[in-house]
């Protein structure tokens, strides 16, 4: 066998109860496998989601950072998903200076209904991050 | 008359500001004398990792260290200093969170052009290399806090708690006497036009201020000179990664509901300049993230 | 023009000897400000001040200034005269406080005396010299609006004024700052003074010092003027003009700045400190003047003309916050410089429109001292191969020499290596 091990990304996932991570309920009902690579947190709203809640799981050993929240004017708080894209948007000026990849945060709007829509995100991201290799910023730590 | 305590006070790379605080401090002389001063590097004399070591270990009653931890020489001397201390003290914005020499962290040697010998080093703050007791912070440290931590450590009975920093738990704002008046941010202002309003908040003027985010105990001086908060003093207490912190704070100051799309508040977030150096201007080394990565791109 | 990186500035804490045909000595660079002209590429105009016045606290006031004069000339914009009377008082009360330090503060440790170079006299006592201290950074933070690092700098004049009380506070604490400037200078006359008159180290060369428009000594903004080793003009001009001059520098001998440069550049404008610096030349003759010690004595006449200058600045300044600030035009280029107690620095900035920096280079008068002074540390080492400990007390008598500060020491701290043909250490002396 090979002596190469193969790069298993670690992403971290912070989904929308209402939205995303329903989606993600469902994928999971309907027997819709999506890669192990994600650990799921549940926020009420992606407005939730701090930058220190992204910057630490960077350098706690993340690799990606998927954000799944409602699309511009579906957000039941009115505008908890504007702050919270604000805030990555902001984010990936930083991690850009940092010489981040600003690619390794990827935000979604997906409804609860798109359980299909929702795997292939994953899939999608996953293939992604590992294209991209380890994240750096935990070496640093 | 119980016995002086020993203080050591050592001053690594930096600018001397730190070192002409404590010149400044009106209870230097009364400091003086109540304690041994064993040494003052570089102020008084340079110092040999050799002399240091002829000190018992945790000999020193008190150490203050002044200034960046750059380089394998800095965080060798530094640990050896912690050998030999009983309590440590980070003094100043350099010590306490690599300052704005950190700001190096965010660019590669070769984009520095740095010394061949400083290849690869990069700032770390003194918290990173050895146990901190005390923090003093601030760039340079006011006198106010200059003289709460005198008070608390030389002239009170008891030592403070570990972990002590010599300034309010508060942020800054506590202490600026500008009204709040609420305002969305809809563009960022610079000072290209009149000095803004000294009686509002900047922020509700679109200015940026760190002042919500900076741990408070200067008396907002930069603020009654119509300058904004740059954050000398660090993150304020709950807060770990202080540029973050701001970031999110301002994001949430942006906000169109009502379109579909992000347009408007990427053009407003588009607007804010240097985030790296408005944000982090202190406390870079001390970022969640702490110095600039190779990945990949 | 080249960037070249901010990081050059000459220490005193380490002399590097390279044993190759010859002995020679250069005054080595401090890692402390490693790559900075680099990360201030991307900054704001607005910040400028605040980085650069960090570089050196020593000289924070008029790095602060120089900042903002230059920023100033990038926006194309004159600052009201309201705000140019602050800054001028600050840049008087921040050359006050740079000899207070040099001349009592930044000692190494010595064993005669507590007070720095007037240490022989007892009518000028410690707490007297940290008092003068403790007043010239009260001064700082009422025009300032922050002690030792400045805050009130902008393109286009100041961010904020001051009060009355303040100015009535101002002018109490500059006539205390007076009258201690004439008790040292006596003091150094009665002490002080036999010390220089028995040094021998004399090195001519070039004087740069900025000049008022009758050709005085200015110690803050003006004409760059530079002066050969007899005192002849060589060159004058703004410091857009005399830059490249500093940068290239080719003639015969070093170029200095300083105390003893602006001692051999022109005459001090006001009354008190010029007739002391009379009495001076009437000991030690000139000008010109190449005894290098001859630095410290002007160091503590400076004091004296810097209190009577800046009794002359207060009496101009105004109160209030409005009219501090000119509107800026669309910003590109811009070079200013400002005399500080070291010397002339220069600094040049590029700016985009936006008001982010694209180019920030500061020329510290350190940089351009270090020609002067390795000039003096070759001819101490001269053509020997061998360094004994008399060579290494001998280059320290140069740094002693230089800087006014060390003169009292017993052991001036100091390293010194030795570098073969790679630059690998064969030998270092320390001390103490």
């Amino acid at each position: 066998m090979s002596d190469n091990t193969v790069f298993e990304p670690k992403i971290i996932a912070f989904l929308c109860k209402w939205t995303t991570y329903a989606a993600a309920d469902l994928c999971g009902v309907s027997r819709m496998p999506y890669p192990s690579n994600i650990s799921i947190i549940s926020v009420n709203c992606t407005g939730e989601v701090t930058a220190d809640m992204i910057l630490s799981s960077l350098a706690k050993g993340a690799d990606g950072i998927l954000i799944g929240g409602c699309r511009p004017g579906h957000c039941r708080y009115e505008d908890g998903n504007l702050k919270g894209s604000n805030r990555v948007y902001l984010l990936k000026r930083v991690l850009k200076e940092f010489g981040v990849n600003p690619d390794r945060i990827r935000e979604v709007g997906i409804a609860g209904a798109q359980g299909l829509i929702f795997q292939q995100a994953v899939e999608k991201f996953t293939a992604d991050i590992r294209a991209f290799g380890p994240c750096p910023v935990m070496s640093n730590a | 008359m119980p016995n002086k305590k020993t203080l050591a006070i050592y001053a690594a790379g930096g600018c001397g500001g730190c070192g002409q605080s404590l010149l400044l401090s009106p209870n230097l002389v009364l400091l003086l004398d109540r304690v041994d001063l064993l040494f003052w590097a570089s102020s008084t004399s340079d110092l040999t990792d050799e002399e240091i070591s002829a000190y018992d270990d945790r000999g020193i009653d008190l150490l203050i260290y002044a200034g960046t931890v750059r380089g394998n020489e800095n965080i060798a001397t530094a640990r050896l200093l912690r050998a030999k201390a009983k309590r440590v003290v980070a003094y100043g914005a350099c010590a306490h969170l690599g300052g704005l020499c950190g700001l190096a962290n965010v660019y590669s040697g070769a984009q520095l052009r740095a010394l061949p010998s400083a290849d690869g080093e990069f700032v770390q703050p003194l918290s990173s290399v050895i146990d901190v007791d005390y923090i003093l912070p601030g760039c340079p440290p006011p006198q106010a806090m200059v003289t709460r931590m005198m008070e608390e450590l030389f002239i009170a009975d008891v030592m403070p708690e570990q972990g002590t920093v010599f300034a309010s738990n508060k942020a800054v704002c506590a202490q600026c006497d500008r009204k709040h008046v609420p305002n969305p941010l809809s563009s960022v202002r610079r000072f290209h036009t009149a000095p803004p309003d000294p009686e509002i908040c900047l922020i509700d003027q679109g200015y940026i201020c760190l002042g919500p985010v900076t741990r408070g105990g200067c008396d907002a001086v930069c603020l009654k000179s119509n300058r904004p908060c740059t954050g000398c003093a660090g993150p304020v207490a709950g807060v770990r990664d202080q540029g973050g912190a701001i970031l999110h704070a301002l994001a949430s100051l942006v906000s169109f509901p009502g379109t579909d799309t992000e347009k408007k508040e990427h053009q407003v977030l588009d607007s804010i300049p240097d985030v790296i150096g408005t944000t982090y201007k202190y406390s870079a080394a001390s970022s969640i993230l702490k110095r600039r990565v190779n990945d990949g791109k | 023009m080249e960037n070249r990186v901010l990081d050059l500035i000459p220490g005193f804490g380490e002399v590097v000897l390279r044993k190759k045909a010859g002995l020679t000595a250069r005054v080595s660079v401090s890692k402390g400000a490693a790559g900075f002209s680099s990360f201030m590429r991307g900054r704001l105009a607005e910040d400028v001040a605040l980085y650069v016045q960090r570089i050196d606290a020593h000289c924070a006031v008029p790095q602060h200034l120089a900042a903002v004069s230059a920023l100033d000339r990038c926006y194309h914009v004159a600052p009201p005269k309201k705000a140019i009377a602050m800054r001028r008082a600050l840049a008087y009360a921040g050359f006050y406080f740079h000899h207070l330090e040099e001349l009592f503060l930044s000692r190494a440790g010595g064993s005669d005396g507590t007070s720095g170079l007037i240490s022989t006299d007892e009518s000028i006592l410690v707490g007297d010299a940290f008092s003068a201290v403790t007043l010239s950074q009260e001064l700082i933070t009422l025009l300032g609006g922050r002690e030792i690092t400045p805050e009130r700098g902008i393109p286009g004049g100041l961010s904020s004024g001051i009060s009355d009380e303040g100015i009535d506070q101002a002018k109490r604490d500059a006539s205390q700052l007076l009258s201690f400037a004439l008790r040292a200078e006596e003091a150094f006359r009665a002490s002080g003074a036999a010390w220089v008159k028995v040094q021998d180290l004399t090195v001519p060369a070039y004087s740069l010092a900025t000049v008022e428009k009758d050709s005085a000594v200015s110690l803050y903004d003006g004409d760059l003027c530079i002066v050969d080793e007899r005192g002849k003009e060589w060159a004058k001009g703004e410091a857009i003009d005399i830059l490249p001059k500093l940068l290239s520098w080719k003639e015969d001998l070093p170029l200095r700045v300083g105390p003893l440069a602006r001692l051999n550049v022109g005459k001090i404008s006001t009354s008190q400190a010029r007739s002391l610096q009379e009495k001076m030349f009437d000991t030690l003759g000139g000008p010109p003047l190449h005894l290098v010690a001859a630095g410290h004595w002007q160091t503590v006449i400076e004091l004296v003309q810097a209190s009577e200058l800046l009794a002359q600045a207060l009496s101009e300044v105004e109160s209030g916050n409005s009219g501090i600030t000119s509107p800026l035009g669309k910003p590109d280029e811009g070079i200013a410089a400002i005399e500080g107690g070291n010397g002339t620095t220069v600094h040049r900035y590029v700016l985009d429109e936006q008001g982010i920096v694209q180019e920030a280079q500061v020329f510290l008068p350190r940089q351009v001292q270090a020609g002067s002074i390795n000039v003096a540390l070759a001819s101490v080492i001269g053509s020997n191969d061998e360094v004994s400990e008399t060579t290494i007390e001998r280059i320290a008598d140069v740094i002693r020499a230089n800087r006014p500060a060390f003169v009292p020491t017993a052991v001036l701290p100091l390293r010194v290596t030795l570098r073969d043909e790679v630059g690998k250490v064969s030998q270092e002396w320390r001390r103490p």
